[in-house]
């Protein structure tokens, strides 16, 4: 009950109030089941508050029930758990938690890829349908293009839920991963965002100066930059992954022979001078690699702690997001994400009218329906959008 | 039993069940050991042993385990550090004269299994166990499909080796049981052993200005702990953020008791080209390495704490 008392104490504004009664009634809707983690009672919960999105850790539930009973009592903003599994989730220090071993998670996020639009057409904190479609593309390359052939999971080890803002969360689970240790998950992620490829192992001379390469049969990365080449090559658009111009012509003019040699493993047939096809080679890695929460570019700036900590914390499949009002939705199944749109699929508010006062947002749309662009502006908004704009401190409740 | 592979394999549980049958420890198995042992910390390394004899061969099995007793009296994880790469090699020797039946038994041995397709596969997650830390063996740079990583007889090998090397670096853990003529030749042959290299590099020239975590992980390095890769990381970030030089954050990590200068100067040097940031307090913590309240909330800070309050108090 003191939880409570001090959870409405901490309501500062009528916004904030608004906002948590909304949130509120989602979880009394939500069967426990909705917002359990498989495993629950070994896996460390953290929250976040309206002004803090990560406020405090090391909590414990120790079935379904009792976290859906939180979620009503107290109805945090923003709710993670742990990707681990520990004998004693709520303990104190880290290592007195027991870890016992953690799924491998992968964070997309439109923000990691380079669009023409987040943060230059539009403010970074409304993704637009351009940014939430590229991202869901990149998932769905993450898994069929890496984490089904090459890793051989299969699709029901495989669990996509939308991040709530402008990203996927990918989650698998199974015994082989659960057992990683810290140096495997930094591994797996450079093998997906192509980080550390040795392109000088890819050819090699055999006889006489001809020049051997990877055709695109051959498996693991090697075969994925051939069959990344003559894909670039049959559409024409080398150039438009930064192949030089010229090259690129070169290439387009002698295309039929280049891809019979390349098919059988003759790079010869591409005839180009050494630094050429390392240029080359760096353009194809870059557009066949994933762009994954915490690697960069060579040379970026980054945090890679998240990639390989095995004690990361990540937003609870179907909660809320505080900044969004929408949904982390759970994705019924890999093959379901082709046809998810998280505009529509992850709002979970009803369309009864509520009175704002606009700041500033451009034009978004939620639920087939086109809203914006406001400045300023009184008016009248289904919930779900009043909602959507109220955390993301574009509007105040307006009488 | 096979003798012939518990004495190339000393480590396999097939060895360990023939020495469980041992009663006691004699003369000439201690001095078999100490030499073994001398030799293996040594210039010259471990010579494989070519005679079939079973008195020659049951001699290896018991001068390995004699060795390792050794070791256990001895707490030294330099000592223990350099045997296992000494014995490893060797071991990588042995795997190379196998057909293809005797390096899958000794893949089994570390619960690997292998199937034998172009020409040699195993799951992806045992290669990462056992995957060499070199560029060559990225995991990226090896040829996977269906989640099992392709590899020739060679890189097979490597990694095996590289599996019996992590097998022999456990420290053993119970020393109550060491008959004590092996603790007494322990203690003679300390002295004779090669000491470690000196700590090397910049790195004490103005300690006190380092985080409690930093300065805890330097002294663990110094005495030749085997630091998790995720210590190493966050040490090495450190160092080249604090703008120290990859030459000297090289020789920093010199005392690891499995240094290689190859493997180290590439994972440094790729740490440096990507510029990776020191992780936050928050992120250290999680990695379990935090071990003071020290006041700051990213380790780049205390350095600049430090500064401030040794201002004020001055």
């Amino acid at each position: 009950m003191a939880d409570e008392a001090q959870a409405q104490l901490s309501i500062a504004n009528p916004e904030e109030g608004f906002a948590r009664r909304l949130f509120q009634s989602y979880y009394e809707r939500c069967q426990p089941e909705q917002v359990a983690p498989p495993d629950i009672s070994q896996r460390e919960f953290g929250l976040g508050t309206w002004d803090k999105k990560i406020e405090s850790r090391h909590m414990a539930f120790r079935d379904s029930q009792a976290l859906k009973s939180y979620l009503v009592r107290n109805t945090p903003f923003y709710i993670s758990y742990s990707a681990a599994y520990y004998e004693f989730p709520d303990g104190r220090p880290m290592p007195r938690k027991g870890w016992m071993g953690a799924d491998l998670v992968f964070d997309l996020d439109a923000d990691h890829l380079e669009l023409e639009c987040l943060g230059k057409t539009h403010p970074k904190k409304f993704p637009c349908e351009k940014c939430l479609s590229a991202v869901k593309e990149e998932t769905l390359k993450l898994i069929e293009e890496f984490l089904v052939p090459d890793f051989g999971f299969s699709k029901d080890e495989i669990s996509v839920n939308f991040s709530g803002n402008r990203g996927y969360h990918v989650h698998v689970r199974n015994g082989t991963v659960r057992e990683l240790s810290g140096w495997a998950r930094r591994e797996i992620a450079d093998y997906i965002s192509g980080a550390g490829l040795n392109g000088k192992s890819l050819f090699y001379s055999r006889f006489k100066g001809k020049l051997e390469g990877p055709t695109p049969e051959t498996p693991g990365w090697h075969g994925k930059i051939a069959k990344r080449f003559l894909q670039l090559l049959q559409a024409g658009k080398l150039a438009e992954f930064g192949v030089e111009p010229v090259i690129a012509k070169r290439l387009q003019k002698s295309m039929a022979k280049v891809i019979e040699g390349v098919g059988r493993g003759n790079w010869d047939t591409v005839r180009m001078t050494g630094p050429e096809k390392d240029h080359l080679v760096e353009k194809l890695i870059g557009s066949a690699a994933i762009q994954i929460e915490g690697m960069g570019k060579v040379g970026d700036e980054v945090d890679v702690g998240v990639t390989f900590d095995v004690s990361k914390l990540i937003r609870l499949p179907n909660s809320l997001h505080g900044e969004t009002g929408l949904a982390a939705k759970k994705v019924a199944s890999v093959d379901a994400l082709a046809s998810f749109e998280p505009m529509n699929d992850a709002v979970v508010f009803s369309d009864a009218p509520v009175r704002v006062k606009t700041g500033e947002a451009p034009v978004f749309i939620m639920k087939n329906q086109t809203f914006g662009p406001y400045k300023n502006q009184e008016l009248e908004l289904p919930e779900f959008a009043a909602v959507y704009l109220i955390c993301k401190r574009e509007a105040n409740l307006w009488k | 039993m096979d003798l012939l592979f518990c004495s190339r394999y000393p480590f396999s549980s097939e060895a360990k069940a023939l020495m469980k049958k041992k009663i006691s420890v004699g003369y000439d198995d201690v001095e078999r050991a100490k030499k073994r042992l001398l030799s293996a910390l040594g210039k010259g390394g471990l010579k494989p042993v070519t005679v079939g004899v079973d008195a020659v061969l049951e001699g290896e099995v018991s001068s390995y385990a004699v060795a390792r007793m050794m070791l256990a009296c001895l707490k030294n994880r330099y000592f223990l550090g350099r045997f296992a790469v000494a014995e490893s090699k060797r071991v990588g020797r042995y795997l190379s004269e196998e057909e293809d039946a005797g390096l899958k038994r000794v893949a089994a041995e570390f619960g690997v299994a292998l199937f034998s397709d172009s020409p040699f596969a195993l799951p992806f997650a045992d290669y990462l166990k056992y995957a060499p830390k070199s560029i060559d063996y990225k995991l990226i740079n090896m040829r996977m499909r269906d989640g099992k990583v392709h590899l020739g007889r060679s890189e097979l090998i490597r990694v095996l080796e590289e599996a019996a090397r992590m097998r022999m670096e456990e420290m053993p853990a119970d020393v109550s049981g060491i008959p004590e003529n092996v603790r007494k030749a322990a203690e003679e042959v300390r002295g004779k052993l090669p000491k470690e290299e000196g700590f090397g590099g910049k790195v004490f020239m103005d300690e006190g200005s380092y985080p409690p975590c930093i300065a805890k992980l330097l002294e663990r390095m110094r005495n030749s702990e085997n630091l998790p890769h995720t210590a190493r990381w966050y040490l090495a970030a450190f160092l080249l953020k604090t703008g120290m030089k990859v030459e000297d954050v090289i020789a920093a990590f010199r005392t690891a008791p499995d240094y290689n200068e190859q493997v180290t100067r590439y994972q440094v040097e790729y740490l440096a080209k990507r510029n990776y940031s020191v992780p936050s307090c928050a992120s250290v913590d999680t990695y379990g390495l935090c071990i003071a309240d020290c006041g700051v909330r990213h380790p780049l800070n205390y350095k600049k704490r430090v500064f401030v309050e040794a201002r004020k108090s001055g």
